[in-house]
């Protein structure tokens, strides 16, 4: 598709609002700009001047200083605040000169004009300011355009790259089920070394695919009430051999329905409200960062944790013996391709994604999700799922 | 369960290639077709147990494969996954509600295809 190029928005008229309790002035001034391309408001009070601002685009405000009720340094300052882009000139007679100066040094005003002013000083300063704007936007609209398109791009790229990694996967399952013949020691070993970077290459476009999705609004989850215990012993059941590989222990400390020692029955978790795929990457991403940055010997588990405040919400916490993290790490870990800055030993594999799509999956199950970290210390990454409503509070 | 037999219709051969050795490695017959025109024509002369319809084809798209499928007595009954790489957003609902058994996304998890297969011939008329 050719790219259009970028259209001067001259289709929404610019307007001008002029302010000054002498209705003399503002005909005057009506009159006299009346052949210029923008539309002329006029008020007389301030009140009348807000309710203009408050119904209408205004792209420049003019505003007399010497005025009943309220000088004009106030009103452009209240709107200032109120319509920070708004361009502000003031009408200032001879006696309100010093007002005038100072009201530029302070940035409250963009430009001042003496009573009586030239109407087509005033006219040209007015031009130059609605250009200024029409440029202003268009620019906005080219970046917006820049970053849809580098979006659309990304999208499209890990789309297209997930076939070839197919079959890729697909073959290479194949070799090593035997499916082609009996595999040599040897062969069976670097064909799993294969494996293991095409299951890499899987995640990272899978995390693409995910990031993409959250920018451009398309991440969707779909919950349903579901028991968090069963999925997370399972999830850490598949991540424990590569723990072990790395000496670290993982553990899962959370109650399990069944008869206590006593007799009575005690309660799982509460069920909760949540998508068990989505769920489950979750977990793996959280897991496998954790694994990733715990040195030998250490250990990772998983527990609950009570939030008085936030009763509808289950909490769980996957906590590492590991680095820990600094506070300026902490502050933008769930930020895009953020990663820290420590580069002891480590191979970087992954994208630097993972917890900015775990933080949008959270967030559109309607949890939170945080980390409490101190560097050498380890780390708690934190987060929330609400429990579904029609669960009693004793969890039956 | 000897002699079912699926039919595949893709045009990617690789992927054609490597669903069939799965499929063959669990029992199944395997015939295939690469587009759309040669889906039709296949599966009335084979007439397989289930067929594993993409949707990105020469010659037509899969859902008009299907639907063309359904107008005919003799291969209407026959159940019909769609494996694409299309979004199940955009396509899964439609893909059902046009007689499919099921949507799956590619690349797909060989397991759950496996299950979906047997599901949907367990249902066979």
């Amino acid at each position: 598709m050719p790219e259009a190029a970028i259209q001067l928005d001259t289709s929404a008229s610019p307007a001008v609002l002029l302010l000054d309790d002498e209705p003399k002035v503002l005909s005057g001034l009506k009159r006299a700009l009346r052949k210029e391309p923008y539309e002329l408001l006029c008020a007389t009070t301030a009140e009348e001047a807000f309710a203009i601002l408050h119904e209408r685009s205004i792209d420049v405000v003019i505003s007399d200083q010497d005025m009943p009720g309220m000088t004009g340094t106030v009103f452009l300052a209240k709107v200032r605040e109120a319509y920070p882009s708004v361009c502000r000139f003031m009408l200032t007679g001879k006696a309100t000169l010093d007002v005038a100066l100072q009201a530029i040094n302070d940035d409250a005003v963009r430009q001042f004009f003496t009573k009586p002013c030239d109407p087509a000083t005033l006219a040209q300063s007015i031009r130059n300011i609605i250009q200024e704007k029409t440029l202003e936007q268009a620019l906005e609209r080219v970046q917006q355009r820049e970053l849809e398109l580098k979006n659309r791009l990304l999208s499209h790229v890990s789309h297209e790259l997930r076939s070839p990694l197919a079959a890729i996967y697909q073959f290479i399952t194949i070799l090593l089920d035997g499916l082609a013949g009996e595999l040599s020691p040897k062969q069976r070993e670097y064909l799993e070394i294969v494996l293991r970077n095409v299951n890499q290459l899987r995640s990272m476009v899978g995390d693409l695919l995910d990031c993409t999705r959250a920018t451009n609004g398309k991440l969707t989850v779909t919950p349903q009430p579901i028991e968090i215990t069963p999925i997370v012993v399972e999830t850490l059941h598949t991540l424990r051999p590569s723990a072990t590989q790395k000496g670290l222990d993982l553990f899962v400390d959370l109650p399990a329905p069944g008869l206590q020692a006593s007799g009575l029955p005690a309660a799982g978790l509460p069920i909760v409200a949540a998508d068990p795929v989505r769920l489950r990457q979750v977990l793996v991403n959280l897991v496998e960062n954790a694994i990733k940055f715990t040195p030998a010997p250490g250990t990772i588990t998983v527990r609950q944790r009570d939030l008085k405040d936030e009763p509808e919400m289950l909490c769980l916490t996957v906590t590492d013996t590991g680095r820990g993290l600094r506070p300026e790490d902490t502050a933008r870990i769930f930020e895009r391709l953020s990663q820290t800055t420590e580069t002891i030993d480590e191979q970087r594999h992954g994208l630097g994604l993972g917890l900015y799509i775990c933080s949008e999956l959270i967030q559109r199950h309607g949890g939170r999700i945080w980390v409490e970290s101190e560097f050498g210390q380890g780390s708690t990454f934190c987060f929330t799922l609400p429990r579904c409503s029609n669960t009693a509070p004793d969890g039956t | 369960m000897t002699n079912t037999k699926i039919m595949i219709v893709e045009d990617d051969i690789d992927q054609l290639i490597g669903l069939k050795i799965r499929l063959q490695a669990n029992d199944y017959t395997v015939v295939h077709a690469v587009d759309a025109v040669a889906a039709i024509s296949t599966a009335r002369r084979e007439q397989p147990d289930l067929i594993l319809l993409d949707i990105g084809l020469p010659a037509g798209d899969g859902f008009t494969v299907m639907e063309r499928l359904h107008d005919l007595m003799d291969v209407a009954h026959i159940p019909i996954i769609i494996v694409s790489a299309r979004e199940p957003e955009a396509y899964a609902e439609r893909a059902i509600n046009e007689g499919a058994f099921a949507f799956f996304q590619k690349p797909v998890d060989n397991e759950e295809l496996l299950e979906a297969i047997e599901n949907a011939l367990g249902t066979a008329v």
